[in-house]
C-alpha cells in the first residue's frame, strides 16, 4: 500500500487513535536523554503489545492499561493540562479526584480500541531534543493499512522519564482531550464536581 | 521560490480563472498568523450547519453503503481500486511538485507513475511502494503554502469535509490543472470519479471504527474534526511537527 496515499483516511484515523504505541527496533542515539526516551517508548509499546496479545476480557485489559499508563505516562501532568485554565480554579481535593477520574477515563476510552492494534509494528524514525524534553518520531504500521506517524513527547521533569503526550499524524492527544474535557465541563455547567462524576460514569 | 513551471505554463495559461483565484489568495496572504493552529473560527456557525449536513450524509448514505462495500468487495479488489484511484492522481501531484520547485518530489512522483504503469499493469498494482519509492501526497493547497499563502479561515465543505480557504482554493485549482483528462481520451472523468467514489467507500469501511468514534462518540464532533484536520494538515505541510507547536505542560 502507498505510504502517503490516504491523507484523508489518516487524518480521520488520527484523533480516535490516540493511544497507539507499539514495538520497535530502537536505534542507538548520541545522548543518554534521547536513548532513554526511545527506550521508554519501546518499553511502553512492548507492554501494550503484550496486553493485546493476551486477549483478556475487556475489564482486565482496561485495568492492565491503567497500570501501564501509571508506569509509563505522567498522568498527573496530562490530567492537569487537559483541564486547561480551569485547573487553577479547582481545590486540591478536586484536583486529586479529577486526576484519578481522568486516568481511568483515558484507560477505558483507549483500552477499548486496543484490539485494533493486533499485529501492529512501530519503527523509530528520528529522536530529537526539544525545549519541552525529547521528541521521539515513529511510524506505525497496521496490517493491510497505510502507515501513519506517531510522535511521542517524553520529559523527566516529573522526576522520572515519562511520556506526557503523543501525536497521531500531527494530532495532539493532549489538545484533543482538552477540547473534549472543555465540552464536558460546559455541559456540566462549569461545575468541576459534576465533570468528575461524568468522567467516572462515562 | 515557485520555480518556473516551464512546460506546464501553457497548460496553466488555458485557465485564466484559476490564475485570478490564485492571485487573489496570494494578495490576501499575510505572514503574521500562520503559527496559530486553534485560532479563531469566523465561519463557525455556517461550518456547523455544513458539518450537520455532512454527518447526515455519512449516517444515511456513506456509512451504510461502505459497510455493504466492505462485505461484498474482496480485499484484493479493494486494493486494486485504491491503487488505481491513487495512480490517476499522480500526474496532478507531479504538476504540484514542479510548481513547488520540489524536484526530488517530482522525480519520485514520475518514478512512481512510470513503475506502476509499466510493471503494475497500468496502475492497478503498486510495485513502487514495495520498492520504497517515496510517496508524499501533495496538492495545490500545499503549493499555495509553499508560495507563502496564509491558511485562511477554517471551512467545512459539503461532501468534501474539513478544509480551509487556502486548501479549498487548492481543490478548485487542482480540478483545472489536472493533466490527466488531456492524457486520457474520452470520458475519462467518469472513470476517475467512479474510482474515487469507490475508493472513498473503501476508506470509510476500513476506518469505520475510527471515523465512528470521532463523528459519533466525541462530545463535539465538529471541533474534533476541525482540530484534527488543522493539526494533521500542518504537520503534512511542514513535513513534521514544528518545535513551536509542541505541548509544554510543565512550563504552564
Amino acid at each position: 500500500m502507498p505510504n502517503d496515499a490516504k491523507p484523508t483516511r489518516r487524518r480521520l484515523i488520527a484523533c480516535a487513535f490516540a493511544a497507539a504505541l507499539l514495538g520497535l527496533p530502537a536505534t542507538a542515539t548520541a545522548t543518554p536523554a534521547r536513548a532513554d526516551a526511545e527506550r521508554l517508548v519501546l518499553d511502553a509499546s512492548n507492554e501494550i503489545l503484550a496486553i493485546i496479545g493476551d486477549d483478556d476480557p475487556e475489564p482486565v485489559m482496561i485495568r492492565r492499561f491503567n497500570e501501564m499508563l501509571e508506569s509509563f505516562a505522567d498522568v498527573p501532568i496530562i490530567a492537569r493540562s487537559s483541564l486547561g485554565v480551569d485547573w487553577r480554579a479547582a481545590t486540591p481535593e478536586q484536583r486529586a479526584a479529577y486526576t484519578r477520574a481522568f486516568g481511568r477515563y483515558l484507560s477505558r476510552k483507549y483500552g477499548k480500541r486496543f484490539r485494533e492494534f493486533i499485529g501492529a509494528s512501530v519503527e523509530v524514525i528520528r529522536t530529537r531534543s526539544v525545549k519541552s524534553g525529547v521528541l521521539v518520531e515513529s511510524r506505525m504500521t497496521l496490517a493491510g493499512r497505510s502507515p501513519f506517524a506517531v510522535d511521542w513527547q517524553v520529559s523527566d521533569k516529573s522526576g522520572r522519564n515519562r511520556i506526557f503526550n503523543l501525536y497521531i499524524e500531527g494530532v495532539s492527544l493532549l489538545a484533543s482531550e482538552r477540547q473534549e474535557v472543555r465540552t464536558m465541563l460546559d455541559q456540566a455547567g462549569g461545575d468541576i464536581d459534576r465533570l468528575i462524576e461524568d468522567l467516572n460514569s462515562s | 521560490m515557485a520555480g518556473n513551471p516551464g512546460a506546464h505554463s501553457s497548460r496553466l495559461r488555458a485557465h485564466p480563472a484559476a490564475i485570478v483565484l490564485v492571485s487573489a489568495i496570494l494578495l490576501s496572504a499575510h505572514p503574521a498568523c500562520g503559527a496559530d493552529i486553534r485560532g479563531d473560527d469566523p465561519f463557525e456557525s455556517f461550518n456547523r450547519d455544513v458539518h450537520d449536513f455532512n454527518k447526515g450524509i455519512d449516517r444515511n448514505i456513506l456509512r451504510p453503503s461502505s459497510r455493504i462495500y466492505g462485505r461484498v468487495v474482496p480485499e484484493p479488489i479493494d486494493r486494486v481500486v485504491s491503487n488505481f484511484a491513487d495512480h490517476m492522481r499522480l500526474p496532478l501531484r507531479g504538476v504540484n511538485n514542479v510548481l513547488q520547485a520540489d524536484w526530488s518530489g517530482a522525480f519520485a512522483t514520475a518514478g512512481r507513475f512510470s513503475v506502476n504503469t509499466l510493471f503494475g499493469v497500468g496502475g492497478v498494482l503498486d510495485p513502487a511502494s514495495a520498492m520504497n519509492i517515496d510517496d508524499a501526497e501533495t496538492d495545490f493547497g500545499a503549493t499555495l503554502h509553499a508560495w507563502g499563502a496564509d491558511r485562511g479561515a477554517y471551512v467545512e465543505l459539503p461532501f468534501f469535509g474539513p478544509s480551509s480557504v487556502r486548501d479549498a482554493t487548492g481543490r478548485f485549482v487542482d480540478f483545472f490543472i489536472d493533466p490527466m483528462p488531456r492524457l486520457l481520451p474520452g470520458r475519462y472523468d467518469v472513470y476517475r470519479y467512479s474510482f474515487s467514489a469507490l475508493d472513498r467507500l473503501g476508506d470509510r469501511d476500513e476506518l469505520g471504527d475510527f471515523i465512528d468514534s470521532m463523528l459519533y462518540d466525541s462530545k463535539d464532533s465538529y471541533a474534533a474534526v476541525r482540530d484534527a484536520y488543522l493539526q494533521s494538515r500542518r504537520r503534512q505541510l511542514n513535513r513534521g511537527l514544528l518545535e513551536e507547536d509542541l505541548e509544554d505542560p510543565y512550563a504552564e
